[in-house]
């Protein structure tokens, strides 16, 4: 037996206290009567004749000791079970998604309740196996599992909620995967004892439970029935917030490039929030603040135009009055900039109309190569960003560069030879992808002399196509990646149109890896991917508030990767060619957000939706399984003062 | 019937005394007294009425001769007559502490009792001798007689005082050194005495004329109604017990109660007394009027 609260032994202090009213208690009334005489005598016929009720007298007090001390023992709160001192694994999740950086109304923060919960928990499983997985925007594993509940709880309290999204789905399967890795075989069945035939052998058994710490704030999960319990804590009480959930920029077609920001505030809750809207450019507020009262549920788009053509870092600020339940998401920030040349390879015979369109291209720089022998596969990557191959490719394209294939095929995907279509008539395109985006490929319906339709195979899409297959195709596998065109430009009307250097530019921009110039940013945790370039040796990334500064592993190709921090903000990469004797940092700015309406929606939900699997209440799931045992002792105090009530009556 | 009554009212009121002039106590032996009285004497004397004969001794008045006897048997006998006397009541109350306490007060419950059979023993020609004692007899005041002298009884009864302790035994002892000869002794008490009654009671024994007992108790000793746990406190030695009232203490009282009774039932019946139980809820005119005069000891 053990006790969940053995502080309320304390209250054993009582049993002295009773004694002392029990000798208070018998402080006699004085009556004068005529004689005592027949008194005395009936006194020592009563001892005479019932000798244990001195006996009962006492037992009053001792049925009023033993009920006080019976009810505290209930407070105590004992428990009884094998189960406690079983090998049983505990997993207990703990959510430190951005929602538990939530305010509570008593001014902490909601993660600590459930950094307190955890604590409990882990109290409670003392004498079990246990394990600790946070989730935000990743799930992992902090603690190995261990009986020691001091690595437990020097990892709790090590937590910190993030500012990320909630990867629940993600931490229940790495919970799922443990608990299925610590499956407990039944004992074998005794040699001597004869075995029943209808006897069930039974399977193995996950002797494992989940704890999951949340408010709820989770997407559901779909992978199926959970072979465990699961015990949900729940933590938090507010739900009134509002945040920025959308912040989106683009440059106005126009020569100055003026922006187009939009902003998109939603309240979470239930009640009306007043506050105000500010948008800064490079620190300075950009246009005058705007007020708004945004009633429960209502979302609030706002659209700003701003000009200037260069680099600018844009924040977007909401204000509410009084503050609200979530400060993270009343803000947010994005960077627009000059997008930067992109170095581009022309690979093939003398082209005019191709060459036309990439000389008309801004922020391209094209350099001629005749020969397809000049290209070094081990360093072409380092030098260029896209290749342009017309008419002609290698059997092996090099990894790295973006590669836009014309009138060619890779035989890497496609090592058939493709039959030659007249005329092919368009059936679709994709007008949704970057290097489409704004052609139009009306002048190669049915006026291509001919071409070789792609089909599509592994590693491929389509995007454009006519019914013998794709005439503009992606391809993608092992580090190389590309766009190809199925027929020679040359033989369409297709160059002499807009709609052509639309097609180049996009599709050198998006296989450089360049947008449009407008950084939109990540979220937490997430990934923060720069294609530095070739030569790159050294990179560093700095955090928004500039307190630290870390190194950034290169990739091969110049490919600079790290996971963003907590902190919300604009990083900022910046990398140098060291080998090359460069001295000058190259700098690219990524906004990270929050902007998730999932996250700005703080308010608790008791029940996480688990597909069918059944969930409880702690304190319900708790009581089953450990066996509390304070009910029956305040029932036996309340028998024992029962029967102290009726002795002292029927005296 | 009348109540104990109020302390300020007298003790005896003019209805009952009216009714005392009709009734006489009646006494199941012949008692002498020193006048003639109006009562039968053993000693043959002067009335007319004839007892018995025995033989001429010289020296015997010759006018008591029965000359028809000597006529038949030619013997001398003597006639001898009935001789009337006056008869003496002697009221011994008992003025002890643990008379003056219960509920309805026993003090003056048995002052209302004392008072009553004196003026009927005093209605009907009895001397009256009254004797108050408590831890000793207290000093004697004389005897009264005649109708004349009931309100002087009843003054006398309601100036005294109850004094402390009791002690039943040297108080009548010393009764009885100074007792009138063949009196009817009427002893009212409630023998609270932690010496015991048994030698108490044999000094007013009825072997020397007729005595009779009115065992007083109060109604709280007869059915004691506390509650819970007290500290019960002798009025008299101020000695106490601690009881927690339960069911068993009571019913161990009663017992006590009961075989205390007996006692005094076989006692009376050893030393020959008339004893008459009564508490104080039972109003002395009740008593004295119904209870007496149920054991035929009023007529």
């Amino acid at each position: 037996m053990s006790w969940i609260a053995p502080t309320m032994f304390w209250l054993l202090l009582l049993v002295p206290a009773v004694l002392l009213l029990w000798f208070l208690k018998i402080r006699r009334t004085e009556t004068v009567v005529a004689s005592t005489i027949l008194w005395k005598r009936a006194l020592q016929d009563e001892r005479v004749r019932s000798p244990f009720q001195r006996l009962i007298r006492n037992l009053l007090l001792l049925l009023q000791l033993l009920a006080v001390i019976l009810a505290v023992i209930a407070l105590a709160r004992p428990e009884f079970g094998s189960m406690r001192y079983s090998s049983r694994l505990n997993l207990i999740l703990l959510d430190t998604s951005a929602s538990m950086n939530s305010i509570e109304s008593d001014g902490r923060k909601r993660f600590e309740e459930a950094r307190s919960k955890a604590l409990q928990i882990i109290d409670d499983i003392s004498g079990e196996r246990g394990i600790l997985i946070r989730f935000a925007t990743r799930a992992e594993a902090l603690t190995p599992v261990t009986s020691r509940m001091d690595l437990l709880i020097d990892a709790v309290r090590r937590q910190e909620a993030s500012s990320g999204l909630t990867a629940f789905p993600e931490a229940l399967e790495l919970a799922l995967s443990i608990a299925k890795q610590d499956v407990v075989v039944p004992a074998a069945v005794e040699e001597n004892v004869p075995v029943d035939d209808e006897e069930e052998i039974l399977p193995p058994q996950i002797d494992a439970r989940i704890f999951i710490i949340t408010d709820g704030a989770v997407p559901r999960w779909d992978g199926g029935p959970i072979p465990v319990p699961v015990i949900v804590e729940s933590v938090g009480e507010v739900s009134s917030n509002s945040g920025i959930v959308a912040l989106a920029a683009r440059r106005e077609f126009s020569d100055e490039g003026d922006l187009r920001v939009v902003v998109e505030i939603r309240n979470s809750g239930d009640e009306a929030i007043s506050g105000e809207l500010e948008l800064l450019l490079d620190g300075e507020i950009a246009l005058a603040s705007q007020q708004r009262t945004l009633e429960g549920g209502e979302r609030w788009t706002r659209s700003f135009a701003l000009e200037g053509a260069g680099s600018h870092r844009l924040e977007a600020r909401w204000i509410p009055e009084g503050g609200d339940g979530l400060a993270l998401d009343d803000r947010a920030w994005l960077v627009a900039s000059a997008p930067r040349s992109i170095q581009v390879a022309r690979v093939g015979a003398k082209n005019v109309l191709l060459d036309d369109a990439l000389a008309v291209l801004p922020s391209v720089e094209v350099t001629q190569i005749e020969d397809v022998d000049q290209i070094d596969p081990e360093t072409v990557g380092d030098e260029f960003d896209v290749i342009v191959w017309d008419r002609v490719v290698p059997d092996r394209l090099p990894a790295g560069p973006g590669h836009l294939v014309i009138g060619a095929r890779p035989k890497r995907f496609w090592p058939e030879e493709v039959p030659v279509v007249q005329q092919p008539l368009l059936v679709g395109w994709r007008r949704d992808d970057p290097a489409l985006r704004y052609s139009e490929l009306g002048p190669i319906d049915g006026t291509v002399i001919e071409a070789r339709p792609l089909p599509l195979v592994p590693g491929t899409t389509s995007l454009a196509e006519c019914r013998e297959g794709a005439l503009i195709a992606r391809f993608s596998a092992q580090g190389v990646r590309g766009i190809v065109v199925a027929f020679d430009v040359l033989d369409s009307p297709w160059p002499l149109t807009p709609s052509f250097p639309f097609f180049i530019d996009g599709a050198l921009r998006d296989l450089a890896r360049i947008g449009g110039g407008i950084e939109t940013g990540i979220r937490s945790g997430d990934l923060i991917e720069v294609v530095a370039g070739a030569g790159v040796t050294e990179a560093r990334l700095t955090s928004p508030s500039q307190d630290t500064e870390i190194d950034v592993p290169v990739l091969p190709g110049g490919i600079l990767r790290i996971t963003a921090g907590d902190e919300l903000g604009i990083y900022e990469m910046k990398w140098r060619a060291g080998d090359r004797g460069e001295e000058m940092w190259q700098k690219r700015s990524i906004p990270v957000n929050l902007l998730s309406s999932s996250e700005s929606s703080i308010e608790p939900r008791p029940a996480i939706g688990l597909a069918g699997s059944e969930t409880h209440q702690r304190d319900l799931a708790w009581n089953q399984t450990r066996r509390e045992l304070w009910s029956w002792f305040l029932i036996a105090a309340l028998f024992l003062m029962l029967a102290e009530w009726i002795v002292f009556h029927r005296r | 019937m009348s109540e104990s009554g109020d302390v300020s009212e007298p003790l005896l009121d003019e209805d009952f005394l009216a009714r005392c002039s009709r009734l006489a106590l009646i006494s199941r032996s012949v008692v002498r007294g020193k006048l003639h009285g109006e009562k039968r004497s053993r000693r043959r004397g002067m009335s007319t009425e004839f007892a018995d004969h025995r033989n001429y001794v010289s020296g015997d008045d010759l006018r008591h001769l029965d000359w028809n006897i000597y006529g038949r048997l030619e013997k001398l006998f003597i006639k001898l007559f009935e001789e009337e006397e006056e008869r003496n009541v002697v009221l011994l109350l008992d003025a002890s502490g643990s008379m003056n306490c219960g509920e309805p007060n026993k003090w003056r419950h048995a002052r209302q009792v004392t008072a009553a059979i004196g003026a009927i023993a005093l209605a009907s020609g009895d001397r009256v001798h009254l004797r108050v004692f408590d831890q000793e007899l207290r000093p004697t005041s004389g005897s009264l007689r005649g109708t004349r002298s009931i309100l002087r009884l009843i003054q006398v009864l309601d100036e005294l005082e109850p004094g402390e302790q009791t002690a039943l035994f040297p108080s009548l002892r010393a009764h009885g050194a100074s007792a009138p000869p063949r009196a009817l002794q009427i002893l009212i008490s409630d023998l609270m005495d932690p010496d015991g009654i048994d030698e108490a009671l044999r000094q007013i024994s009825g072997s020397r004329g007729e005595s009779w007992l009115i065992h007083l108790l109060s109604k709280t000793e007869q059915d004691p109604q506390h509650n819970g746990d007290l500290r019960l406190r002798d009025i008299e030695d101020g000695s106490y017990v601690d009881v927690s009232f339960t069911s068993a203490v009571f019913e161990a009282y009663q017992r006590v109660l009961a075989s205390f009774r007996e006692d005094v039932r076989k006692a009376c019946a050893r030393y020959r007394i008339q004893p008459v139980e009564v508490t104080s809820d039972i109003p002395f005119d009740q008593v004295v009027l119904e209870m007496l005069r149920h054991r035929r000891l009023l007529g």
